[in-house]
């Protein structure tokens, strides 16, 4: 006892120091400070006088105790400050006569149980709601004596082995408070941080009101239902009373160092993931909250009597903790009358831990004899199942998230692309790489249109406005057709019958014709050197005055440009500009017909007078077709020549396809000379019919 | 080329007041003194951007001579666009516009923009109509008006183009339906990308022609 006695002096010293700075911290009123201040004194007095004796540790633990007293007291600071003086009064007292008691305990065990039950119903009423002042002090004195008792018993017996397993406790103690410091329902949660910080004696006072804050509502009904069963409900008390009793007098300050440095170090690692984590396990998992694990594991451990006084104290203090969350409950529903229970209950509390760790004696025969030994075991026990339960959820949640993850993201590609997607990002030289890239393929696409272009009948077609023209011819029909059926309508019917076989004949001069064209078109060769003539002879015949032959001049230039290109015959003229020369050739001049088509009809329309037989008129028209029709057959067959004589550099596939393709363009040609002349029907048939009625009249 | 649009024009008006030379000028850039007589309708094409879009500008050149009317005016119907044409040195095709007006307003469609072109500027000093009596006609009638000269060149270009500008505003507000061709527009073979380097032109100047 003695050699330990320094020790707890100079814990009691440093629980001064905490007491002080937490006093600091909370702002407390300033009838608390006082009183706290005045309690203090005593302690210190107390701790001077009594330096070899373990009581100057029950100083601390009462000075402790009015500091929480304190706390819970800010509202009713008058009623809490008596109360933690008599607290501390109590305390003192009790510590002495602790010290001065024998082992006489297991007689009082029995009392003990009545006083546990009594505490116990103390607690559901502070829960409840309000306890009567004198109900509180029949709970503190109760409490008290309880804790007398523990002191008495498994001091010495327990002593060594409570060193060993202290630290682990306080761990489990600390992990107990972490998964409550995780709940939602944070009030002060500076002063968990602050216990996580600060040395273990601290953390385990003030980890108790974060304990109340944080989870009142799992914390009571569990320790309730604990209340219900005997052995459990008065195991939590008790405990809490015990530790006071064989506190940590001898062994207890350099335990708690041990047990500070390894809880901060291990707080500090696990803190402060476990803290989401467990909070989320516990929600979502149904994982029975600590106390449960511990009521649990105390049914099945009962039997186990002889364990270490470290488990005790351990144990002592996790229940402490939830006595203290027992009343910190009643605390946030109706601080008035809480007030005066949490005093009591948090004066036990600290009682007890100070008690414990000063006094290191009495309480312990009391627990041995109901089962302490049972408790420390399942204390242990819990504590270490609800870490590696913990740990096990742990492990399954990564792995489940791993194979969520993974399932749909096989190798993981899109989730580093999502956390490292700054690399993967292309970098500016590399857009504009690309940009280049497509610019170049888009301008290669362009020529490529503007080469197929150039060889496209159509745009050629549409370019020298033979297009326009077919289309302004149409028009042009469209009205002559409208026109003959008016007339045809207006005629009467003797006049009708003079004109109908000139109508016929003329039909037949436009239907029969086309026949006469494809077979035509195949047989005669090429009779080029006539065309001109021809064309010239066919349009006098039409007599439409000044008609103008837009055909020739185009035909000439086809013609000069084949004869150059077989006048310098071995010059590299490639087959593709062959090829689009001759279809710009054929385009052109089928514009150019179609276009004198359209002015012959125009002409016609101008120039009707009774003197023309339209008949003759169609017939010119349609050799004229016919001349076309052969020319572009002609044409077909010199660009042809013209591809042979360059075929022997290129591809023979190549040209054949040029070849064909300037074939099969000729007959398009010949076609729409053949619509352009059919156009013209109607035009003849109005002017044979208006000039045949002004004949009749 | 590919172009958004294409706008049919129809250029009406007295023989002789100039109308294929400015065509000859808008399309070509050249003038000729000498030119043949029209039969029935000419074309011309060129394209013209507005806006950033290119369009393709279709003109029928119609024959002034009054035989060809009735042939003639077949061919205004789907005209986007007409240029109603006299010679300010004659005051007989001043007079007759009100005729041609008629002609092209029974025979288009309604929405047709018609500008109206006083053209032989150049000739000042045979000047037989005043442009205040142009300019009168033009807001009597609704329409946009221009002293031009084939020969110099003078508003030849605007004259097209700001006739294709204010059917250009039209399609925006909606009052021309693009897809019906009666109309006198036609969407160009390929949607091309705008070009955003042509500068638009005279900017509002589709509005100067002063009429209401």
């Amino acid at each position: 006892m003695s050699g330990t006695d320094d020790d707890a002096f100079a814990s009691a010293d440093e629980g001064d120091e905490t007491l002080t700075l937490k006093q600091k911290d909370k702002d407390e009123g300033p009838v608390d400070s006082d009183a706290v201040n005045s309690l203090k004194k005593k302690g210190t007095e107390k701790s001077v006088q009594q330096k070899s004796k373990i009581g100057a540790d029950t100083s601390k633990d009462v000075a402790s105790s009015t500091e929480s007293v304190a706390d819970g007291a800010v509202k009713h600071p008058g009623h809490q400050t008596k109360k933690s003086k008599q607290k501390t009064k109590k305390g003192k007292n009790v510590v002495k006569s602790k010290e001065n008691e024998g082992e006489v305990l297991k007689e009082k065990e029995k009392v003990k149980y009545s006083e546990t039950k009594q505490i116990q119903s103390a607690s559901l009423e502070l829960s409840t709601s309000k306890p009567s002042v004198a109900d509180d002090e029949k709970s503190e004195k109760k409490l008290q004596e309880v804790t007398e008792k523990v002191q008495k018993s498994p001091q010495t017996a327990e002593k060594g082995s409570t060193e060993m397993k202290t630290p682990q406790k306080a761990v489990t103690v600390e992990t107990e408070s972490f998964t409550k410091e995780c709940t939602p329902t944070k009030d002060s949660s500076v002063k968990t941080c602050t216990a996580e910080e600060t040395s273990t004696r601290t953390e385990l006072l003030k980890s108790p009101s974060s304990q109340e804050i944080v989870r009142p509502m799992q914390d009571s009904p569990n320790e309730q239902d604990s209340n219900e069963t005997k052995d459990t409900g008065n195991a939590e008390p008790t405990k809490s009373s015990s530790s006071g009793g064989w506190g940590w007098g001898s062994w207890g300050s350099s335990l708690l160092d041990m047990a500070s440095s390894s809880v901060t170090t291990f707080t500090s690692q696990v803190g402060g993931g476990l803290n989401a984590v467990l909070e989320t396990v516990e929600s979502t998992l149904n994982i029975p909250p600590p106390e449960q694990f511990v009521d649990d594991s105390a049914e099945k451990e009962k039997d186990e009597k002889n364990d270490s006084n470290d488990v005790l104290t351990d144990d002592i203090q996790d229940k402490s903790e939830r006595t203290e969350a027992i009343c910190t409950e009643p605390k946030r529903s109706d601080p008035e009358s809480v007030e005066q229970p949490k005093s009591t209950t948090k004066a036990q509390e600290p009682h007890q831990m100070q008690a414990a760790s000063k006094t290191s004696g009495s309480g312990g025969s009391w627990f041995s004899s109901w089962g302490v030994s049972n408790i420390t075991g399942i204390v242990q026990n819990t504590s270490k199942s609800l870490m590696t339960g913990s740990l096990d959820v742990l492990e399954i949640i990564g792995k489940k998230t791993f194979d969520v993850l993974k399932d749909h993201d096989p190798g993981l590609k899109r989730a580093r692309g999502f956390l490292f997607d700054r690399k993967d990002k292309p970098n500016l030289s590399q857009i504009l790489r690309d940009a280049k890239k497509e610019a170049e393929f888009r301008v290669e696409k362009e020529k490529e249109f503007e080469e197929s272009r150039k060889a496209d009948f159509g745009v050629h077609f549409d370019e020298f406005q033979g297009l326009v023209h077919l289309e302004a011819l149409e028009i042009l029909s469209q009205q002559s057709e409208r026109k003959v059926q008016s007339l045809l309508m207006a005629l009467p019917t003797d006049s009708l019958a003079t004109i109908k076989p000139t109508l016929l004949l003329i039909k037949q001069t436009f239907e029969t014709e086309i026949e006469e064209e494809e077979e035509s078109a195949d047989e005669e060769g090429s009779q080029g050197q006539d065309f001109i003539r021809l064309v010239a002879e066919h349009l006098a015949e039409l007599q439409i005055g000044s008609m103008p032959n837009k055909v020739k001049q185009t035909w000439e230039e086809i013609e000069v440009w084949l004869a150059q290109f077989h006048e310098k015959k071995d010059s590299d003229v490639s087959s593709k500009i062959v090829h689009q020369t001759a279809i710009q050739s054929l385009a052109r001049l089928t514009s150019k017909g179609i276009d004198q088509f359209h002015k012959t009809g125009e002409l016609i329309l101008l120039h009707m007078d009774s003197d023309h037989d339209y008949v003759k008129k169609s017939q010119s028209l349609a050799s004229l077709t016919k001349i076309l029709c052969k020319e572009m057959g002609c044409l077909a067959n010199k660009f042809a020549d013209c591809l042979t004589g360059t075929s022997e550099e290129d591809r023979g596939n190549e040209i054949g396809c040029l070849t064909t393709n300037i074939y099969l363009e000729a007959s398009n040609s010949s076609s729409y000379v053949q619509d352009g002349f059919r156009l013209l029907l109607p035009v003849l048939q109005q002017a044979a019919i208006e000039t045949s009625e002004v004949l009749n009249r | 080329m590919s172009y958004a649009y294409l706008f049919k024009y129809i250029i009406i008006g007295d023989t002789g007041v100039g109308k294929s030379c400015l065509l000859l000028q808008f399309t070509d850039k050249r003038f000729q003194p000498v030119h043949d007589l029209t039969i029935g309708v000419e074309f011309g094409a060129r394209m013209i951007s507005i806006d950033g879009k290119q369009i393709k500008l279709q003109i029928w050149d119609t024959a002034g001579q009054e035989s060809f009317r009735s042939i003639t005016r077949s061919y205004y119907r789907g005209a986007a666009g007409a240029l109603l044409v006299y010679d300010i040195t004659r005051r007989d095709t001043f007079n007759h516009l009100t005729t041609w007006l008629e002609d092209a307003r029974q025979h288009s469609n309604s929405n047709m923009v018609i500008m109206l072109i006083g053209n032989k500027s150049d000739l000042e000093a045979r000047r037989d109509v005043k442009k205040e009596e142009g300019e009168a006609f033009a807001r009597e009638h609704g329409l946009i008006f221009m002293e031009t000269s084939a020969k110099t060149a003078a508003n030849v270009e605007e004259a097209f183009i700001n006739t294709a500008k204010e059917i250009y505003q039209k399609i925006q507000d909606g009052v021309f339906d693009i897809n019906n061709e009666a109309n006198g527009i036609k969407i160009g073979p390929q949607h091309s990308p705008t070009n955003p380097n042509m500068p638009s032109g005279g900017g509002s100047a589709g509005q100067s022609g002063g009429c209401c």
